[in-house]
């Protein structure tokens, strides 16, 4: 008599439901099932173990949802069907699927459960399971999706029938190539190759080879002997241990074939061969069966949780449903294809983490915002004081027909919103003022609004790494060029003309970190003139300035694309060099020289004529008199502050006084404050 | 590789000397469909587990009623950190599932990988996390930026995110295989270079996956190595 030891002790499965799985019961949920909560058939797969340390999986995945051809009731061809891969066998259950968390706490679990082991039972007892096996390998999956957040609760049942009586072992448990010659192991092997059987049976021939065959075949194989041999496909890989599918089988066999004591079971575990060379082995058991064994009404088998508590698991797929977190590392990685195909010492890092200012969103503004964002860069600031009009839409390309009717949306706030829309990952913000500007004489009343608008651009340009001057009028530049000029700020300033452009990186007076006029010529900083300089002098370049500036209130559609693209690209060649902006302007022949990045030359102006499509790099030195850029203007504004501001907003003519331009010949003197350059446009003045 | 049957028929014989990849079929009678998938499952310590442990497992046969069950649903946003730091002696949660497909792609003409790395409970592993388990990594390590192979697409098929190892140097670096080999055939035997060609194309496959398996975590078997030395 056998005792306690020698009963069966089986290796539980464990689910395994892949990400594709939840991917499908979402859409499920979300197109078809959506409030219903009928039960769904699913189907599910076990195969080999390759490893003793890994867990039999019961496996989900993105086919789970399709039935079987057989369970399929329509003929249609063109269905598509479940198919467990090579070498896996079929497990069929039902997922009951809950709307709310405390539907789920409150399903009939037990009950559920109980239907499904009768289900098993009464297949047992009508013979289903001759023509269907897999009948035997029934599980019930209870799932609460909280879709909004990609999480789901799901508590797995896969019932075990318990017997009357524990089945037991009466002989040692071997190997399989204890039992058989190598010639039988190879017969197995090939017979159970391609096989979807999940059990069978064994036939020791006459010429003692073996033939395998599903267990309908029992009296044709098993006729008159004592001690028949079953097998079954074990997705176990322990050496004393049987897989879960066993259970079932066992009460299957002990009840379909009554006159069978002893039965010799196969526990199969295929030949697969894992990269570390070792096969797991398959392991022969000799069962005792008990004809008066029979269903005791009670079956175990709830999966538990990591805790070793029967307990629902948890499964958060942010990380991949998440469509923000998935385009933000789409975008990451498409752009370092950039890298990896072109140019290796690319710095997206950097560029992911530079700050862009942009004053003014009209054409410039959008165009800039869209080339910034192609490249990585995460965090934009719009100011504009105007709104978007019927106008727009068609030349600036972050608005639409809605951002003007039926009520006109400012447009730096109409920006950051498009912008995000086109990526929820980046951080735009906006602000609507406008800039104050010299000779724009501030009443009384106005002065403190005008003074915290002065002290909220200040602020921007501290908090911000690279400042796109990209304003429709001369005047408004000019206080922005003297902050980022006090604050060492990288200025980039766009400005239109009918057919021309001027793109200018402002100079910046403090010297970079990396800076050394010892080291290589690439690390020799250089101061450079800004905007304000150029005029000053260089007075035939003002006369090309005029053609510019007069034309302002019309350009040629792809100037502004050009513009923008041109001044983006200028800052991602600034933030490749290695003293940023203190890089010395380089031209066309330091191209052929070998240029200071990587990207090639940093020049410091770029003037392009879209009448004969040429580009051109200049260069400027700051001029000492500048009225926004020199020292003596600095001076000022660091001792007066705000007053300074006031004062020069009030009556511009000061700025001369204080730059020292009043003591040089006033014939090379040539600022004008009342022209215009355009940011594209056809902005009606009275919006701003 | 010039078509979908060519990657099929050389796929079937590659699952021949390399059982571990199956072939996998979405649609019924739809000829142009199918790919090869790997699954490989690894611990912690990025190794592929196989060594042998023993376990002693006492089956709890205990009837279990609605009661006995703990339902208990944490708020949500509580839950996802109780997850991450749950410090839980369940040894499932160290092992990482690597999933390689091999789909062929009609515009490159060549078989293309993609690969997802995910844990037992289906927690899905973060760029950064994989990259590093992956011996390309450390072909890397000498040049200051991580040069990305990869990137983030949509599975062809099952339409979630994998990682895909881009194809567009594919093509060129099996030229250079190919034509390196067929130039030591020719030295063996100047008669049949037409049949020797051929012959080349017909492991296109099994070339491409024997370089890029080591770089991506994938063992090679010996036997597989063996069986093609045979052919
Ligand atoms: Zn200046």
């Amino acid at each position: 008599m056998a005792t306690t030891n020698n009963i069966i002790q089986y290796k539980e499965f464990s689910s395994l439901a892949n990400v594709s799985f939840w991917h499908e019961l979402s859409s499920k949920k979300l197109d078809v099932l959506k409030l219903k909560e009928d039960p769904l058939p699913v189907n599910a797969y076990y195969s080999y173990s390759t490893s003793q340390q890994l867990d039999p999986f019961l496996c989900l995945e993105y086919n789970s949802f399709l039935l079987t051809k057989s369970q399929s009731s329509n003929n249609n061809t063109t269905d598509r069907y479940f198919e467990p891969p090579t070498r896996s066998f079929l497990s069929n259950g039902i997922l009951y699927n809950y709307n709310t968390a405390e539907d789920f706490k409150q399903s009939p679990k037990a009950k559920l459960f109980e239907d499904a082991s009768k289900q098993i039972w009464n297949d047992i007892k009508s013979g289903n399971i001759e023509k269907d096996p897999t009948l035997l390998n029934r599980f019930i999956v209870l799932t609460f999706a909280d879709i909004k957040n990609h999480q789901f609760y799901y508590l797995f049942g896969i019932p075990a029938l318990l017997p009357t009586q524990p089945f037991e072992t009466i002989a040692p448990t071997v190997t399989l190539e204890e039992t058989y010659n190598e010639q039988q192991i190879q017969t197995l092997h090939s017979s159970l190759q391609s096989s979807t059987l999940p059990f069978f049976l064994i036939k020791n021939n006459a010429d003692s080879s073996i033939s395998v065959g599903s267990i309908d075949q029992w009296d044709s194989y098993f006729n008159d002997i004592e001690v028949p041999t079953v097998g079954f496909c074990d997705p176990c890989a322990l050496s004393s241990n049987p897989g879960w599918p066993l259970r079932n089988f066992l009460l299957y066999l002990s009840t379909a074939r009554p006159n069978v004591k002893k039965v010799r079971v196969v526990c199969y575990r295929a030949n697969i061969k894992v990269s570390g060379e070792q096969t797991i082995s398959s392991i022969v058991l000799t069962v005792a069966l008990n004809s008066n064994t029979e269903w005791s009404g009670k079956s175990v088998g709830w999966e538990k949780d990591t805790n070793g508590k029967i307990a629902p698991r948890f499964i958060s797929l942010a990380s991949t449903m998440d469509p923000m977190k998935l385009a933000s590392q789409s975008v990451d990685l498409n752009l370092k294809l950039m890298r990896w195909r072109v140019m290796p010492s690319l710095d997206l890092e950097t560029i992911k983490e530079t700050k862009c200012l942009l004053l003014g969103s009209g054409t410039l503004g959008c165009n800039v915002a869209r080339c910034l964002l192609s490249w990585g860069v995460r965090n934009v600031t719009f100011v504009d004081s105007s709104k978007v009009s019927y106008s727009n839409p068609v030349r600036q390309s972050l608005f639409n027909f809605e951002d003007c009717t039926p009520k006109a949306k400012e447009k730096s706030v109409a920006a950051a919103e498009s912008l995000k829309r086109i990526f929820p990952a980046v951080n735009a913000t906006s602000h609507v003022f406008s800039i104050p500007m010299p000779g724009h004489s501030v009443s009384a009343s106005q002065e403190e609004a005008v003074k915290s608008v002065f002290e909220n651009l200040e602020d921007l340009v501290k908090k911000n790494d690279v400042i796109f001057l990209l304003t429709d009028s001369r005047e408004s530049r000019w206080l922005p060029t003297l902050l980022a000029r006090y604050h060492n700020k990288q200025i980039i300033n766009a400005a239109l003309g009918f057919d021309s452009y001027l793109i200018v990186r402002h100079g910046i007076r403090e010297p970079n970190a990396n800076e050394s006029d010892t080291g290589a010529a690439n690390l020799k900083g250089q101061d450079l003139g800004c905007y304000f300089c150029n005029d000053v002098i260089a007075p035939t370049d003002t006369l090309k300035d005029r053609t510019l500036d007069q034309m302002c209130t019309v350009t040629r559609p792809g100037l502004s694309m050009m513009a923008s693209a041109i001044a983006v690209e200028l800052m991602i060649s600034i933030l490749h060099h290695p003293i940023k902006g203190r890089a010395q302007a380089e031209t066309e022949t330091d191209i052929y020289a070998g240029a200071s990045t990587p990207l090639g030359i940093v020049p410091h102006q770029l003037r392009g004529f879209l009448s004969h499509y040429q580009t051109m790099p200049l260069f400027g030195h700051p001029f000492k008199h500048c009225t926004a850029c020199s020292d003596q203007i600095l001076e000022e504004f660091k001792n007066r502050g705000w007053d300074f501001i006031l004062q020069v907003l009030n009556d511009s003519t000061c700025l001369t006084k204080i730059a020292g331009i009043d003591n040089l010949n006033q014939e090379d003197v040539n600022i004008d404050w009342e022209i215009d350059l355009s940011d594209d446009d056809d902005d009606e003045k009275d919006n701003e | 590789m010039t078509s979908f049957q060519e990657f099929k028929n050389q796929a079937l014989s590659l699952i021949n000397g390399w059982n571990e990849w199956c072939w996998v079929t979405h649609r019924q009678r739809v000829d142009e469909d199918g790919y090869l998938v790997l699954k490989l499952y690894k611990n912690k310590a990025n190794c592929i587990l196989t060594s042998t442990t023993s376990s002693s497992i006492r089956n709890d046969d205990n009837q279990i009623e609605d009661n006995d069950i703990d339902m208990s649903i944490v708020d949500s946003s509580v839950n996802s950190n109780n997850n991450n730091n749950n410090n839980s002696v369940d040894q499932d949660t160290d092992i990482h599932i690597y999933e390689y497909h091999v789909i062929f792609s009609r515009s490159y003409q060549v078989p293309v990988l993609y690969l997802n790395v995910y844990k037992k409970d289906s927690t899905v592993l973060s760029w950064s996390d994989i990259w590093n388990t992956l011996p390309l990594s450390k072909y890397d390590s000498s040049s200051h930026n991580i040069v990305p192979y990869f990137s983030q697409v949509e599975h062809p098929i099952l339409g979630i995110p994998f990682y895909q190892l881009h194809p567009c140097e594919t093509p060129n670096l099996m030229k250079q295989i190919l034509s390196v080999s067929k130039e030591e055939h020719d030295d063996e035997d100047n008669n049949n270079n037409n049949d020797t060609i051929e012959n080349l194309q017909q492991y296109f496959l099994s070339s491409w996956l024997s370089i890029v398996s080591p770089l991506v975590g994938i063992n090679i078997p010996l036997h597989f190595l063996k069986y093609m030395s045979n052919k």
